[in-house]
This record gives structure tokens, sequence and C-alpha cells, in this order.
């Protein structure tokens, strides 16, 4: 799936990371939009990676990257499949900072990076408004509907950057 | 009268949920107990009917942090009930991945998790502020551990090269030597980590309770990968007997399975692989034992956090030693031929937290027919409850807020991986 750095002609190096359990209903529309973004042809330079649900490992994937750009299932407040594109810097999260290795989330990984002088650029996190979070192995209709909007998103970013 | 009520829901920096429960009234302990809150988790039945091919990947889906140490279980039980014999290169390598791993966890634990405690800070953010340099090389001595892991399975977490008789494919000698260089250069980095949080580690409380203590052991090397089972209580024990050295029960307040032996409890984990194998460490390794005052048997279950340090300095030197072996031979991806047959097949291996089982029958076509597995976790439980016990009534003239932060630290030590669930966000604009 990730094709080599190496073997790419001139960076700009961006990273489309996707996030989520795809056992546990809409937690799962980042791993789906990963298959949906595998049929589509994206421009040297950008790397496609399964960020499965995170944890402090992402921290030492991202830094390598000027702009990262994270796909993610968060509850923001909206309508079930609603898509929003934020940075970091425009949201906090409810949970607070307290984490254990498995439960570090997405703005904590963020967070230590800047803080410790090593992030991106650019980060970006292209997000899905959740229906439901429960065990399931697919998500629901409204988040179905919305992975299409999402890979158009990604699209958008990834042509901003690159042109 | 005084009253102290406290309930820790969902202790945090540990692996997956878990409750502290503290009742006393008038300087009496009436009530005090670890609960394991997680539903049971079925990886016994997922495997049952699977093709043995697949068994070692599902199995290394129970843990994201000891995917490795289970999926080499899983190997070692496989490759025992078909009689499967592994190349030496394929053992050397297998040895280093495992190093990896527990390079990587318990430079997590102590570093991101239990550094704070030592700093009296809530989380490793506040200590960026005030200790930039230790965190960054705390970072540091976890990437090189995840790319050990890389490097040699394949990926970070959830190994895809590992295989019943050997690797689908290895690393070549370039990268094996690169590595191995990054290895030596990484030993300074070592001694200032351990120095800076040596300094500390007169805060973690000194307390101390006799328990038997279960690992691998062996003769000829600080045991990992392979062994017998030993009890600083009983000696040593077949591999193959390990369900009557655990014992599993149930309890009502928790849906994890207990384990006992020679006493109520026993533990298991880096403390215990030290007191049972302590003259097997490396020299480096040895030297820090020594400078954190350590020696066998050491009964204080806050010092797991210690020798987790000795532990990531001996992995380091003994996976140069082990890179050394492997770039001596002509390296070759040597992988055992077999026969599959019907059988059952024990396997065990010390993961980060302690000693790990995986137990498989086979049919004669291969398929998996029976599986039991005991992780050190659930071994750990009942010992925690009685450390808890013990604890709390030299604690009760501290204030409420400073006896809870000890009994988290207690818990803490131990580095209960209890499992895990889904990670989505929630966030507000601001």
């Amino acid at each position: 799936m990730n094709q080599k750095r190496d073997e790419l002609p001139q960076p700009p190096a961006i990273a489309v990371i996707a996030l989520g359990n795809e056992l546990m209903g809409d937690d799962g529309a980042g791993p789906a939009v990963l298959k949906a973004l595998q049929r589509e042809s994206l421009p040297p330079g950008v790397d496609v990676i399964d960020g499965g649900t995170g944890g402090m490992a992402l921290l030492h994937v991202i830094k390598d990257y000027a702009h990262v750009i994270f796909i993610d299932c968060v509850d923001f407040g909206g309508i079930p499949g609603e898509v929003r594109v934020f940075l970091p810097e425009e949201v906090r999260s409810l949970r607070g900072i307290e984490y254990s290795l498995h439960q570090l989330d997405l703005m904590e990984v963020i967070t230590l990076s800047q803080r410790i002088g090593e992030a991106p650029e650019i980060m970006q996190i292209i997000a899905v408004q959740p229906e439901k979070i429960e065990p399931a192995t697919t998500v629901s209709e409204r988040v179905s509907a919305a992975i299409p909007l999402v890979v158009e998103e990604i699209l958008r970013e990834i042509s901003k950057i690159t042109q | 009268m005084s009253e102290i009520a406290i309930k820790v829901d969902h202790l945090t920096r540990v692996e997956g949920h878990g409750n502290i429960i503290l009742n006393a009234r008038d300087g009496i302990v009436e009530k005090v107990q670890w609960q394991v809150t997680e539903a049971p988790r079925m990886f016994e039945s997922f495997v049952r009917g699977r093709h043995y091919h697949q068994v070692s990947h599902v199995m290394s889906r129970i843990c994201g942090i000891c995917s490795i140490g289970h999926a080499l279980c899983s190997l070692k039980a496989t490759e025992a009930a078909m009689g499967v014999t592994i190349s030496d290169e394929t053992e050397l390598l297998r040895k280093v991945a495992l190093h990896a791993e527990n390079m990587q966890s318990h430079i997590l634990h102590v570093g991101y998790l239990v550094a704070p405690d030592l700093f009296r800070k809530g989380s490793v953010f506040p200590l960026i502020e005030t200790h930039p340099d230790a965190v960054l090389k705390i970072v540091s001595l976890h990437r090189l551990a995840n790319q050990m892991s890389d490097l040699i399975c394949g990926r970070t977490t959830h190994p895809i090269t590992l295989m019943v008789g050997g690797f689908t494919k290895i690393p070549s000698e370039k990268e094996l030597s690169t590595l191995r260089d990054r290895l030596v250069s990484v030993l300074p980095v070592c001694d200032e980590v351990n120095q800076l949080l040596m300094d500390n580690l007169h805060l973690l409380p000194d307390f101390t309770r006799e328990t038997e203590y279960i690992g691998l052991t062996s003769d000829t090397e600080y045991a990992l990968y392979d062994g017998v089972i030993g009890s600083t209580d009983t000696g040593t024990h077949a591999v193959a007997d390990y369900e009557s050295i655990a014992n599993e029960y149930m309890v009502p307040y928790s849906t994890a399975k207990f384990a006992k032996h020679a006493r109520e409890s026993y533990m298991v984990g880096a403390l215990a692989r030290f007191n049972l194998n302590a003259a097997n460490l490396t020299s480096g390794a040895k030297a820090w034992a020594q400078k954190f005052g350590l020696s066998p048997i050491n009964c204080n279950p806050f010092m797991n956090n210690a020798v987790q340090l000795v532990e990531y300095y001996h992995s380091v030197e003994d996976s140069i030693r082990l890179l050394d072996a492997i770039l001596d031979t002509d390296l070759k991806n040597e992988t055992a031929t077999y026969t599959v047959k019907a059988g059952r097949g024990v396997g065990a291996i010390e993961v980060p937290r302690g000693i790990l089982f995986h137990d498989y029958t086979y049919d004669d076509q291969g398929f998996c027919t029976k599986a039991n597995c005991i992780i050190p976790s659930n071994q750990n439980h009942k010992n925690i409850n009685l450390d808890l016990e013990a604890f709390v009534p030299t604690l009760l003239d501290l204030e409420e807020k400073e006896i809870e932060l000890n009994l988290e630290m207690l818990v803490r030590a131990y580095d209960p991986c209890i499992s895990c669930s889904t990670h989505y966000l929630t966030v507000e604009f601001t």
C-alpha cells in the first residue's frame, strides 16, 4: 500500500494517515476511506498509511513528513456523516491529557510531536462525525455516504499542496 | 471518626480498564480491591478451526504492545505440536525481535508513564517543559526499538515476517550491520536516561512484601525466548506443566482470571525475571542493577520499573551480541522443513510483563481443535491485590489524594496490560 519514499521523484513529502478500528462500527471510517483512496490515482510524493488505532507509534511516523493529513472518526457534535476539515490548533480534545499506550489519542500525539519540535509543518484532520461506535464490521449508512466526500477533500488538499 | 473512600475508575497510564477501591474507617481498612472490568476476549475460541498458518497472526492481536511475543509464543507452541526444528539463524533473529519488543514496551512504560510520577508531574507533557532533553532521549530510545521491530518483523506492531519454521523474509546483511552500529551508539543515551531516572528513584515508596516470583529461567542466558519455568519458592518445572503453575481461578469482582501457585499469589514480569536470572544479565545491565541498588531477591514491586531500565540495557547489549553471531554466519533465510501432523504443543516465552503460555492442539490436517493462553497480567492480579492490602495501612495518615496517587503508582509499577478498546476522538471547537 505504501509507496517507497526513496523511489519517488521530488517530494513534497505528504502523508495521508487513516486512523480507526474497523471492528467498531463508525470508528472504521478511516479504514473505509483508505480502501476508497486505493482506487484513486495519487500524485508522486504522497504516502498513504494505515495508522491503525494510533498511539505513540504515530509520533515516529509523522516526523518524516512536511505535510500530514489525518483521516479519523471524530465526535465534534455534528450530524452523523458530516465531514469537517480542521487544524489541530482549532480544537481541544475533551478527553484531557491522561493516557495509556493504547489510549493515546491523536491530539496527544500531535501535541507531543509539536512540543519536542518534530511536528510536520502542516497537519490537518479530515474528520467524519460518527453515528454509532459499537462492535460492528461495517460503518453506518450515513458515514458510508460520507466516504466519497472525504476522498474528494483529500484529493483537493493534496492538489492544493502540490500545485 | 475519619473515613477514607477512594474509587479510581479506569486507572490512567495503564493498558485497558481497571479500578482501585479503598474504604477505610478510623484507621481500619474495610475494603481494598483491584478490579479488572474488561470484557472477556475469547481469543482461544477464535483460533479453533483455524489452519495452523493463521494462528500466530490471530493470536498476535491479543495485544498491541506484546504482539511480537504473542506471535513468537504461538509459533513455539505450533512448532512443538508438529515437531518443527528451526535453524540457529531463525532462533537468533527471533531473539532480536523479542528484545525489540521488550525495549519498545519498557521505555514506553518507564519513559512516558512512570517518569511523570518520578518527577511529580501528571503526564509526560509538563515533563517536556521541565526536562526537554530527557524526553527527547526517551523518544529516541523508543524510536530505535520501533525501527528494530520494523526491520526484523516487517512492521512495528503485529509482525508479518514471523512464520512457522522461520521467516518469510529476513533483513539484509547491510541492514543488520547498520542496526548493530545504531545499538552500539545508543548505549550512552541509555546511560543518560538511566542516570536521570535513578536520581529520582528515591521517590518510589520503600515498600516490600515477600511473594513468589515466577518466570522462565535458563542456566545459559537471561531467559526470555526459551527456558524452563522457574519459581523462587519451588525451583524449576517443565513448560508442559504450566497449568499446575498458574492454577487459574475466577473471582466475583473481576472479569479477568486470577492465578496462584505455592502461595496465595505470585508475581511475573521484569522483577520476577531479575530475581530468577540476574546472574545472566549482560555486564552493562549488571552494572546498572548495582547502581539502582538491586540484588535478588528484591521484594519491592515499585522496583519493577528500575528493572525495566536494566532490561532495556540488557536487550541492547544482548542484541549486539546476537547480531554479531548472525553476521558471522552465511546469512540466508533457512526455513525449516516439516510435515503437518496432529499433536499438542505448549509454548512459553517472556514478554515485557512476564511469562506467557500458549497451548494448542491440532488435528492431522493442521487445524486447531483446542487452544489455551495464560497472559502475564492475569497472573499478577492477585499479587497486586495483596500488595494493595499490605501497602494501604502504611498510607492512612496521608491526604486522600496522596493515598490515591500511591495506590495508582503501585498498580502502574506492574505495567498491567488489561486490554484494548476503540479510540475515537471527542473534541470541541475553540
